[in-house]
């Protein structure tokens, strides 16, 4: 409201706020945008001190669905910690040469959350503990195998969380092999069998991730449905995998994600809502005969019958490399019926194709209060330090029955 | 919602808050959306029929109305509350006589479990009405209206777990001509950043060492057992009080103001001066509906006693229906009557009545009083008496750390309460009468109160910083289960 001002001295004082809230836009525009990257780089840098946002580990492969991040440094606080840099060959590991040395046994670890082990220092996962364990008894006992003494214990964990048992079959053809190994152990967990195939019905709202069935003539087939719909998600875009190994803002808000879509129903609906409305539209916008030549069709699978075709598969192609196969199953702690349907299942099938087979079960129990075994789903350091000694007992028994 | 309601007609706006408000409280369990109104009907019922009888005429029928109001309320209350914990201790007693006697018939009866599910905030929005009524009585004004009834009783902000509001205060607020006010906004967002991170970043992070502490008691060191205590107490405080910045601030953005409940209560010298700091709006309440009514501090000293031990017993009770909630508030009764003696005790001796106005006396009371609320909150976390002793024996003997220092040290507690200790060191300098009157900062002061645009990206950095630094899991607030 224009004011008449009687002197000099009051034009002054009248004047001042009329150029506080008379901003030219570019002015605004520009402090805003100053603000914007200042927040940035000091959120970055505070958060790097913090150790904070580093959670996110995971990018999208068209094969596997998903693999780690090549050199990233993850710290793990949402449920027990760690802090370690996964390796080159995207292993939550430390580096293992491809050429095996002479002398040296090599065990590859597949698994899923539990084998990565992300809950505890690298040094504490079963996977190291085991190659220690083996290693110091060397000291007072020599093993063979295949006829040759073996002088050193090289344990290789390709454990990646979410990963089902086709994936981690897949995993063995693409990354294990490469690396010569000598025995194969695979960790069994309760979701896997509901992982490894797909209901027809459901594959709108499905994992994003490879699936298996049973096909007309009783082979074991695969389903890349889903990871064909998905093309466009997992495809490489340099934007958003330079921001997912390096940006610490990007891996505070992709956990939060992760931790809602885990823990909040009502999130995970609006995100599948949000999902489905955005294939509908991909699917619309799609040329006609795209629309359905990537989805196979098939009945809905009995879940178990999968897992031990995929079981049975593990043990043909690692028989035919005369790697040793075994099979660990994850402590039914909590006395889950269903996993202890699959255990009674799985291990006379197991130990029809000759494969040793491990249920943690009866040992963690043994070993008395189990919340020293566990954070909240995984293992613990004294876990994980129960699991290997399980496959140190197994190793060290098969390996002085081959001298 | 915000926008809907600044943009609505004045006077539509009462009845948006209405609506939302049951939506709100709806969306949780709608079943219960009728318990709340009923409760509404029934106290605006019997408060406005208390308000037009005569005081003088109809005393008695006065009375009979206010004790089937109370009787209502607090029925309703412990039905749903305390069924199945009354029920419980019913049985155990008869089972205990039935072993004592030697009597298969009494300890094998048997009672079926009341499938009832707590609602959210009945705790409050109970004693919300009988304070209502009990004022009403006393000679207040009733409301008139129902629509504005219903809002002070559903008002969403603090539906769940308070401040318990006085309608008094509340009223007022609904005649008012409401406008939008920039400051109140402001003030409002604030308080609810302040809030989110007082409970997530805070609260939540702390539970989660809390929690492993007293899950795992056997296994813990002497710090560790010292930890696993002071931190509940904090983590408790946090979460409170972040859920009621988030309530207050919810409630300024829409032009409202409910009462604060706290008071920098860890700088109490001694009990009864943390009970005026500590979840202020239920101590008052407690003070007002319950302690005065017994006697107050009037009578003789043992009826004093024995008024603040029903007092706080209840209070105890009131948090939850267990027994070591009653054990929680017996404690904190006979803290307060030994505290009461011993301010008696050494005013009568000399030396030690010199000494009181000492900088070391007091500081020796915030640290006394602190010691002792670490303590009492292990009877309040502690799933059961036994795992308190536990905690207590492993505090008082020496022990090496284990685990949970281990995790505090990895956690990101450190650096989180450190930035909260230099948000409140910053905002009391800026108080500071010559940081008031320096004009660097003046002007500081107003560039920032006029750059809408440089508060909203500070705003934005703070809740991604709060999203970074929030666990893995958000756990609910503690106190919804009250």
């Amino acid at each position: 409201m224009p004011t008449i001002a009687s002197s000099a001295s009051e034009q002054i004082v009248m004047a001042e706020p009329l150029r506080q809230t008379r901003r030219s836009w570019w002015r605004v525009g520009l402090e805003t945008l100053g603000c914007v990257l200042i927040a940035i780089v000091a959120l970055e840098c505070f958060f790097a001190f913090c150790r904070v946002g580093q959670g996110e580990f995971l990018e999208p492969d068209s094969e596997l669905g998903c693999v780690h991040i090549a050199n990233k440094v993850v710290t793990w606080r949402m449920e027990g910690y760690s802090n370690d840099r996964l390796s080159a060959a995207r292993l939550r590991d430390t580096e293992h040469t491809l050429l095996k040395p002479k002398g040296v046994y090599r065990i590859a670890l597949l698994g899923d959350s539990a084998t990565e082990g992300l809950q505890v220092p690298l040094a504490d996962t079963y996977g190291k503990v085991l190659e220690k364990q083996l290693n110091q008894s060397l000291k007072s006992k020599s093993f063979r195998s295949g006829g040759k003494a073996i002088d050193r214990f090289e344990v290789i964990n390709f454990g990646c969380s979410s990963y089902s048992t086709g994936q981690e079959l897949l995993q063995y053809r693409r990354e294990v092999a490469a690396y010569n190994v000598d025995a194969v152990v695979l960790m069994y967990n309760r979701g896997d069998t509901v992982e490894n195939t797909l209901e027809p019905s459901k594959r709108a709202s499905a994992e994003i991730r490879p699936y298996f069935y049973i096909d007309s003539t009783g082979n074991l087939a695969v389903d890349r449905s889903v990871l064909t719909a998905n093309a466009s998600k997992l495809a490489k875009n340099p934007f958003w995998d330079f921001l997912r190994a390096h940006s610490r803002i990007y891996g505070a808000l992709s956990q939060m994600n992760m931790s809602l879509s885990l823990n909040e129903s009502r999130y995970r609906k609006l995100r599948s809502w949000i999902d489905q409305l955005s294939k509908t539209s991909a699917v619309a916008n799609a040329p006609a005969g795209l629309r359905t030549a990537a989805e196979p069709t098939y009945a809905t699978q009995e879940p178990l019958n999968v897992t031990c075709a995929l079981i049975a598969q593990f043990a043909a192609e690692t028989r035919a490399k005369h790697q040793l196969f075994s099979i660990i199953v994850f402590p039914n702690w909590v006395g889950d019926p269903i996993l202890h349907r699959q255990i009674a299942a799985l291990k006379p099938f197991s130990q029809s194709l000759n494969v040793n087979f491990i249920d943690l079960t009866p040992v963690f129990f043994a070993s008395g209060d189990q919340r020293k075994n566990f954070f909240e789903y995984h293992f613990s350091p004294l876990g994980h330090s129960l699991a290997a000694d399980q496959l140190t007992a197994m190793f060290q028994n098969q390996l002085l029955k081959t001298k | 919602m915000v926008l809907l309601y600044w943009t609505a007609p004045d006077r539509l706006r009462k009845y948006l808050l209405l609506v939302a408000s049951y939506v709100f409280y709806m969306n949780w369990m709608p079943a219960y959306g009728l318990l709340i109104l009923a409760l509404t009907v029934v106290n605006y019922f019997i408060g406005s029929t208390l308000g037009r009888l005569s005081s003088a005429t109809k005393k008695v029928l006065r009375k009979r109305l206010l004790v089937s109001g109370l009787v209502f309320n607090i029925g309703c209350l412990c039905f749903f509350k305390y069924a199945n914990f009354l029920i419980d201790s019913f049985l155990q007693s008869v089972h205990c006589l039935g072993a004592f006697a030697q009597s298969p018939a009494l300890a094998a009866i048997q009672a079926p479990a009341l499938n009832v599910i707590l609602p959210l905030g009945i705790s409050f929005f109970t004693f919300e009405f009988i304070h209502y009524i009990v004022d009403v009585y006393r000679g207040s004004n009733a409301i008139t209206n129902f629509p504005d009834f219903a809002l002070f009783a559903a008002f969403f902000p603090s539906q769940i777990a308070g401040p318990i509001k006085r309608f008094q205060d509340f009223h007022t607020q609904l005649y008012k001509h409401i406008k939008f006010a920039d400051a109140d906004f402001r003030g409002g967002i604030f308080l609810i950043m302040q809030g989110l991170y007082k409970k997530v970043v805070l609260g939540d992070n702390m539970g989660i060492l809390v929690g492993y502490g007293f899950a795992h008691i056997a296994q813990l060191g002497t710090l560790d057992a010292w930890l696993a205590m002071a931190g509940f107490q904090f983590q408790i405080f946090f979460d409170f009080s972040g859920y009621t910045d988030i309530g207050r601030g919810s409630a300024m953005l829409f032009g409202y103001k409910v009462p604060e409940n706290f008071d920098w209560p860890f700088i109490a010298a001694n009990l009864t001066q943390f009970w005026h700091r500590w979840h202020m709006s239920l101590s008052t309440w407690l003070r007002d509906y319950l302690f005065i009514p017994l006697g107050g501090s009037r009578g003789t000293p043992w009826a004093v006693r024995r008024n603040v031990m029903i007092t706080m017993v209840l209070g105890g009770l009131w948090h939850g229906a267990a027994w070591h909630y009653v054990a929680w508030g017996a404690f904190h009764g006979a803290g307060l009557v030994l505290s009461k003696e011993w301010h008696d005790f050494i005013s009568t001796i000399k030396p030690l009545a010199a000494i009181r106005p000492s900088k070391l006396w007091h500081y020796s009371g915030v640290v006394t009083t602190i010691l002792f609320l670490f303590v009492a909150g292990t009877l309040f976390r502690a799933d059961n008496l036994s795992d308190t002793f536990l905690m207590l024996q492993k505090a008082l003997t020496f022990a090496p750390a284990g685990q949970m220092t281990q995790q505090l040290l990895q956690s990101t507690c450190g650096v989180s309460l450190t930035l909260y200790a230099l948000f409140l060191l910053g905002r009391w300098w800026l108080d500071q009468p010559q940081m008031q009157a320096n004009a660097s900062v003046a002007s500081l002061l107003a560039w920032w109160d006029n750059s809408q645009h440089v508060r909203a990206v500070t705003y934005a950095t703070l809740a991604v910083a709060i999203i970074g630094f929030a666990p893995g899991k958000i756990a609910p607030f503690i106190y919804f289960q009250f």
